[in-house]
């Protein structure tokens, strides 16, 4: 086969380079995973732990998500979570852990199903999410599964990026939980998208 | 086929090992390039005095084009300290919210180009609301608390609005507040999906 030279579409008579290196230039313009899927399939959505306040100092299970989508991977984006620091000092710090494998619970919840960030999309997360209904000592499980992270949050807000790189399977679960050595009001939310392994 | 150098030096492109093509890129981010062809905005919601503890929807973004998508990529909340209120700022914003009177009674405000040299405008309703403003309907898509006395800035949001589409932010002070300060901006790229997709 001949050389050959990769040549502008457009009507120029430009024509690509190639360098010493033997390598040939371009010129892309980037965007992230999560906003090309908003843009695209739609399968981008929120969860949200509504401002709640601890019943104790014991460890609460909070908020629970599964992937019910056989074709698609969950990919967590961001974890965001507000604390007071305590109703009482507002200078303690909470805990936040995250479990896989958490089974479904069987009391103290409502059903969450988050709508996509393509405002345009009738469309809802492929996923089975509980969240706490601030009735008793957090959403009732039989096990919290395994511990999977877990961190100290001091007073205030914080947003931690993970890009996509926690990633959750068809049938998979993760549920997150809460604790602080006095009463106090938190918050949460979580950011995924889903895409089809395929793509990866 | 083998892809040669454009200028005639008579390099060719390197295919390696692993099947692939060695490139060189130039890699521009999203932003840049929207605010370089005049399609990126800053929307400065300006300062708004909340003087009470209940909800109050303080802004309406409203996308009115039919080809193209607003793409929200960031969103920047100012949080000044309350007079008698202890807790968190409760944050919450709804996906196309059907009433309310940010929405019946809002008042306009006007997006900057990020490319101060350009004339283009989005096609978009903004409407700011005021201590007390209502919203109806929709979806809650953020529910989340923060301190007072914060600077909150989320990147990366990536919410799409396609034609028809909006939503309402809205604050709510910690109990007993009488005086809080909160300042909002949006920052937002016009996209059009052929170019993405």
């Amino acid at each position: 086969m001949s050389d050959q030279r990769i040549k502008d579409g457009t009507g120029t008579s430009s024509l690509a380079r190639v360098d010493a290196d033997h390598r040939l230039w371009t010129s892309a313009v980037t965007k992230d995973t999560l906003g090309y899927v908003a843009l695209s399939t739609g399968y981008s959505f929120t969860w949200v732990a509504q401002q709640m306040t601890l019943p104790g100092t014991s460890e609460y299970m909070i908020l629970r998500i599964k992937n019910t989508d056989s074709v698609r991977n969950m990919f967590m984006y961001r974890f965001m979570y507000g604390w007071n620091g305590g109703s009482t000092n507002h200078n303690r710090a909470s805990e936040v852990a995250m479990y896989l494998g958490t089974p479904a619970p069987t009391a103290n919840y409502v059903t969450q199903t988050a709508p996509s960030t393509n405002f345009g999309r009738t469309l809802f997360a492929p996923a089975e999410a509980q969240v706490w209904d601030s009735v008793g000592n957090g959403m009732t499980v039989v096990s919290n599964g395994q511990r999977a992270l877990h961190s100290y949050f001091e007073q205030g807000h914080k947003d931690i990026i993970l890009g996509g790189s926690l990633i959750i399977p068809f049938g998979y679960s993760v549920g997150f939980t809460v604790k602080a050595p006095e009463v106090g009001m938190f918050s949460m939310l979580i950011s995924a998208w889903f895409e089809e392994a395929v793509r990866q | 086929m083998k892809v040669s150098d454009g200028s005639g030096s008579g390099y060719e492109a390197k295919v390696d090992a692993e099947l692939m093509l060695h490139t060189r890129a130039l890699n521009t981010p999203s932003g840049l390039h929207a605010a370089l062809r005049g399609e990126a905005y800053n929307l400065a919601w300006g300062q708004f005095t909340l003087t009470s503890a209940t909800q109050s929807a303080l802004t309406y973004f409203y996308w009115a084009d039919v080809t193209r998508v607003a793409s929200v990529t960031r969103q920047v909340f100012s949080f000044g300290p309350s007079t008698g209120g202890t807790g968190l700022v409760r944050l919450q914003m709804y996906r196309n919210p059907t009433g309310g009177t940010v929405i019946s009674a809002g008042t306009a405000v006007t997006a900057v180009n990020n490319n101060f040299g350009s004339g283009n405008v989005p096609s978009a309703t903004f409407l700011k609301g005021a201590q007390g403003s209502t919203v109806t309907g929709g979806t809650l898509i953020v529910d989340i608390g923060v301190p007072t006395s914060y600077f909150f800035s989320i990147a990366d949001i990536d919410w799409a609005l396609t034609n028809g589409s909006s939503y309402v932010i809205a604050v709510t002070p910690p109990a007993g507040n009488t005086s809080m300060l909160v300042q909002i901006i949006d920052k937002f790229q016009v996209v059009d999906p052929n170019q993405v997709l």
